[in-house]
C-alpha cells in the first residue's frame, strides 16, 4: 500500500562536535532547496488539524469534545516525558547483557 | 601553507583537488550533489558527479567496472555500516580482479565510510568494523585520526591503484587541525609516531589517538614518559615502526574502539607477539570495546568504549605498577 | 515458440556455425579432461548453449565489453579469447589468459574485452553497468553486454543494477539464458514470474524475447539492440529461451553420447538447427558442414596440445599480484 505523504519534520538532527547540544534543523525544503512556499503549502495540509475539523464539521465530534481529545493526547505525552525523565540510567555493565540468548 | 580546516573539510578538499588534477576521478553516492548549486556538481557536472538511489551493491559494483575502464570513483557511503549489504562487491570483487586476472586489470576505487559515530547512534550506526577488512588480501585500509592525514591519505587512497576503505570517524567530523594547502599526500602504509617516549608504546587507532595522547599527558605527571603512535593505515600495517618502538620501550598497550577480536589491536598484538617477543617485558595489554553491539543509552555506551582512564589503567597495568584496590 | 524467419547471409551463417562447432569441441574436450584430471576444480559447461553465445558475441567489436557467470568458456571464445589460452588457463598454466590465477570461473581476456566469468551469481551485473557508464561517459559506441541465466534474475542485486542502469540510460545489454532452471530447481521453485522479461518491465526497459537455440534468432534480435545502443539507447533486456542438455554429462560420457543421439536433442541442438537451415538457405552442403566440423577438431586438439604445453606458472607469483604496484 503506497501512501502519499510530505514529512513536516525535518530529516533527523545534525552532527555537531562534542559538547554541543544537537538540534533539529530547519526542514531541507527551506535549508537546502530553497522551496519554503513548498514548505508552507504543506503545513497547510497538516492532517491533524485537517481530520479534526472534517469531524467536527461532520457532527462526529463537537468542538469541545475535540479539545479534550488533544488536551488527553498532551497530557497522556507529558507523563510519558515524564515516565521517562524519572526512570533511572541503566547501570554501564548492562550493555553487556543482551549480547547472546 | 597550512590553516584550520575541519575534519570533514580536508577530506572533500582532497576529493575536489584530485578531480581537478584528474578528469578521471568521479564521485558518487546517495544524497551528494542533491541541488544544482552543489559545489561538487558546479565544479565537475553531472557526468562525473552522480546522485545514486539507496543501493549499496550497484554503486559498489559499479565504481569497480568503472575501474576497469580506467576511472578512478569514489564512493560516499557515510557509514561503514551500509557496506555490509554490498559485502560481496567489497571483498569477493573489488580487491581479487587483479590478482584473479593475472594482473590484467586494475580497480583503483576509494570506498568513504563514516565509522564509530558513539554518542546515541546506536547500535547499527556506531560500529568500528575495520577489523573485518583488513585481512581481505588486495584491500587496502585508511584511518586517519588528524585533519590534515585525513586530506593527505584521501589523497593517497585516490592515486593508489588498489581498492581502498577510507574510515573516517564520525567524532572528528568536526575538530579543527592544521591542514596544508594545494597538493598534500600521506602514503599509505606509514604509521606516525605522535608522541616519543621510552616508557611503554601506546597504539592507537582513529578517534582514540586523542585519548592516548591526553593519556600520555595523565601518565607524565607521574613521571611516566609514553610513546603514542598512530598506524593511519591498517592495511598494509606498518609493523616496522610498531616493532622498532617496542623495541626501545620494551611494552605495548594497543588501542581499539573495535570488539576485541573483531579488532585492528589483536592483529597488531600478534604480529608484536610474533615478531617482536625478544623485546617484550610484560604481557601485551589491549584496550578494546567491549564483546557487545553499541548500546542506545549514554552510560551503557561509556562503560563499553575505550576512555582515558582505561588507557592509563592499562599502562600501569604493563608497567606493574597498577594501584593496589582499597 | 515461433521461429523468426529472417535474413541470414551466407557469410553470417557460415561465420555462427564455426563457432558453434569450436565452443561444442571445446567443452566435449573439457569434459574429458576433467574426467582426467588434467582440468582441475569446479568447471561448468556450457554444451546445448552455443547459440546464445556465437550469436551476441559474433556482432561484438574488441572494445565492447562483455562479462558472464561461472559458465562462461563459451562467451570468453566468442567474444575472441584464444581457445589456447583459454585451455592453459583451465589447465592453471603459466600461458592461461590469467596464468593460471582464475581458472574456470575468473576467466578475464581484457585484450578481447572479456571482463569475465564469475563465481558468484549476477555479482557482476553491477560490474558490467560500470563498464556501460564508462562508455557512456568515453563518448563513442561502446557497449557492455552481461550475460547471465534465469536463476540470477531473483537477486536483489539484478534488480539494483537494472533500475541504475534504466534511470541513466547506459549502454548495457542485458542477456538472459533462460533455461527454466537454476541449478538443479525449475523456476516455478523460484519465483511466481515466469519470464525473465516481465522482471524488467517496471524500468522502462527494452526488452524481447527469442528462441535461444535459433542462432539467426538471436543474432537478429541482438543487432537491433546493439545498433540501438550504440546510437545512445540503453539499457535492453534479451531473454533467450534455451534447453540445457540434462545429465551429468561431465561425469558419464556414455551418458552423454546416448542423450545426444536421442532424437529430442537432435530436433533442439542449436547446431543442427542451423545446419539444418544452411541446407535448406543452401549454403551448407554435407561437404562444408563436414569441413567445419573436422576444422573445430583441429583447432581445439591445437589448443589442447598448446596448453599441456605450457608449464605451471612459479609459486612466487602467488604474493606478487595481491596489490596493483
Amino acid at each position: 500500500m503506497e501512501s502519499l505523504v510530505y514529512r513536516l519534520s525535518a530529516h533527523g538532527n545534525i552532527i555537531a562536535p562534542p559538547g554541543v547540544p544537537l538540534h533539529f534543523p530547519e526542514h531541507e525544503a527551506i535549508e537546502v532547496f530553497g522551496a519554503p512556499e513548498e514548505y508552507e503549502a504543506a503545513k497547510r495540509g497538516d492532517p491533524v488539524p485537517r481530520f479534526r475539523a472534517k469531524l467536527v464539521t461532520d457532527g462526529t465530534l463537537s468542538a469541545e469534545e475535540a479539545d479534550e481529545l488533544a488536551a488527553a493526547a498532551r497530557e497522556e505525552m507529558q507523563a510519558a516525558v515524564e515516565f521517562g525523565i524519572d526512570s533511572p540510567f541503566p547501570a554501564g555493565d548492562e550493555a553487556t547483557r543482551y549480547v547472546y540468548a | 601553507m597550512a590553516r584550520e580546516l575541519p575534519y570533514i573539510a580536508a577530506i572533500g578538499e582532497a576529493i575536489s583537488e584530485e578531480m581537478a588534477r584528474d578528469d578521471k576521478v568521479l564521485y558518487f553516492g546517495q544524497n551528494i550533489a542533491t541541488t544544482e548549486n552543489d559545489p561538487f556538481l558546479q565544479a565537475f557536472g553531472a557526468d562525473r558527479v552522480r546522485v545514486t538511489p539507496i543501493s549499496e551493491t550497484a554503486e559498489i559494483g559499479m565504481a569497480v567496472g568503472a575501474a576497469f575502464a580506467g576511472y578512478r570513483p569514489v564512493v560516499e557511503l557515510y557509514m561503514a555500516e551500509f557496506m555490509l549489504v554490498a559485502m560481496d562487491q567489497v571483498v569477493n570483487e573489488a580487491p581479487r580482479f587483479h590478482y584473479m586476472t593475472g594482473g590484467q586489470v586494475k580497480v583503483p576505487i576509494v570506498l568513504k565510510a563514516g565509522y564509530g559515530f558513539t554518542a546515541g547512534w546506536s547500535g547499527q550506526h556506531t560500529g568500528s568494523i575495520y577489523g573485518m577488512f583488513m585481512g581481505v588480501p588486495g584491500l587496502k585500509v585508511a584511518v586517519p585520526a588528524t585533519a590534515a592525514d585525513a586530506k593527505g591519505l584521501m589523497t593517497a587512497s585516490i592515486r593508489d591503484d588498489n581498492p581502498v576503505v577510507f574510515f573516517h570517524h564520525y567524532l572528528l567530523t568536526l575538530e579543527h587541525g592544521e591542514v596544508p594547502e594545494g597538493e598534500y599526500v600521506v602514503p599509505l602504509g606509514e604509521a606516525a609516531v605522535r608522541r616519543e617516549g621510552t616508557d611503554v608504546t601506546i597504539v592507537a587507532i582513529g578517534w582514540l589517538v586523542d585519548k592516548a595522547l591526553a593519556a600520555a599527558e595523565q601518565l607524565a605527571e607521574d613521571g611516566v614518559s609514553a610513546e603514542v603512535i598512530d598506524p593511519r593505515t591498517l592495511a598494509p600495517l606498518d609493523t616496522a615502526t610498531i616493532l622498532s618502538s617496542v623495541d626501545k620501550t620494551g611494552r605495548l598497550v594497543v588501542v581499539d574502539q573495535s570488539t576485541r577480536h573483531g579488532s585492528a589491536a589483536a592483529v597488531i598484538a600478534a604480529e608484536v607477539a610474533s615478531e617482536g617477543f625478544g623485546s617484550l617485558k610484560a604481557p601485551i595489554a589491549l584496550v578494546t570495546a567491549l564483546d557487545a553491539t553499541i548500546p542506545y543509552s549514554q552510560p551503557m555506551e561509556e562503560y563499553l568504549l575505550p576512555d582515558e582512564g582505561k588507557i592509563v589503567a592499562a599502562v600501569q597495568q604493563v608497567l606493574g605498577t597498577s594501584p593496589v584496590p582499597a | 515458440m515461433p521461429d523468426r524467419v529472417g535474413e541470414l547471409a551466407a557469410g553470417d551463417g557460415l561465420a555462427l556455425l564455426r563457432m558453434m562447432w569450436q565452443i561444442r569441441v571445446f567443452e566435449e574436450r573439457v569434459g574429458e579432461l576433467t574426467r582426467a584430471d588434467e582440468v582441475h576444480g569446479l568447471v561448468h559447461l556450457s554444451i546445448g548453449q552455443e547459440a546464445v553465445a556465437a550469436g551476441v558475441c559474433g556482432l561484438l567489436l574488441d572494445d565492447d565489453v562483455a562479462y558472464s557467470g561461472h559458465r562462461a568458456h563459451g562467451h570468453a571464445i566468442a567474444k575472441g579469447a584464444p581457445p589456447g589460452r583459454v585451455m592453459a588457463e583451465l589447465m592453471g598454466r603459466e600461458d592461461g589468459l590469467c596464468r593460471g590465477l582464475g581458472g574456470s570461473m575468473h576467466l578475464v581476456d581484457v585484450a578481447h574485452g572479456f571482463y569475465g566469468a564469475t563465481g558468484v551469481v549476477g555479482g557482476n551485473v553491477p560490474l558490467a553497468l560500470g563498464s556501460a557508464l564508462a562508455g557512456r561517459l568515453r563518448g563513442g559506441v561502446q557497449v557492455a553486454v552481461v550475460f547471465f541465466g534465469d536463476g540470477a534474475v531473483q537477486g536483489g542485486i539484478f534488480v539494483e543494477s537494472v533500475n541504475l542502469a534504466a534511470l541513466w540510460g547506459v549502454p548495457l545489454i542485458l542477456v538472459c539464458e533462460n533455461n527454466g532452471f537454476a541449478e538443479f530447481t525449475p523456476r516455478s521453485a523460484h519465483t511466481n514470474v515466469e519470464r525473465v522479461s516481465d522482471v524488467v518491465a517496471p524500468y522502462g526497459v527494452e526488452r524481447d524475447t527469442v528462441d535461444g537455440n535459433d542462432a539467426a534468432a538471436v543474432r537478429e534480435a541482438f543487432a537491433a539492440f546493439l545498433a540501438a545502443a550504440r546510437a545512445g539507447g540503453g539499457p535492453m533486456l534479451l531473454e533467450c529461451l534455451t534447453h540445457r542438455l540434462r545429465g551429468h554429462y561431465e561425469g558419464d560420457p556414455d551418458h552423454y553420447r546416448a542423450l545426444v543421439a536421442a532424437d529430442e536433442w537432435q530436433e533442439l541442438d542449436p547446431i543442427r538447427r542451423l545446419e539444418r537451415r544452411g541446407g535448406a538457405d543452401g549454403w551448407l552442403d554435407d561437404a562444408a558442414r563436414a569441413e567445419i566440423e573436422e576444422d573445430a577438431r583441429t583447432a581445439i586438439d591445437e589448443a589442447v596440445a598448446f596448453a599441456r604445453a605450457s608449464p605451471f606458472p612459479p609459486a612466487a607469483l602467488v604474493t606478487g599480484l595481491v596489490y596493483a604496484a
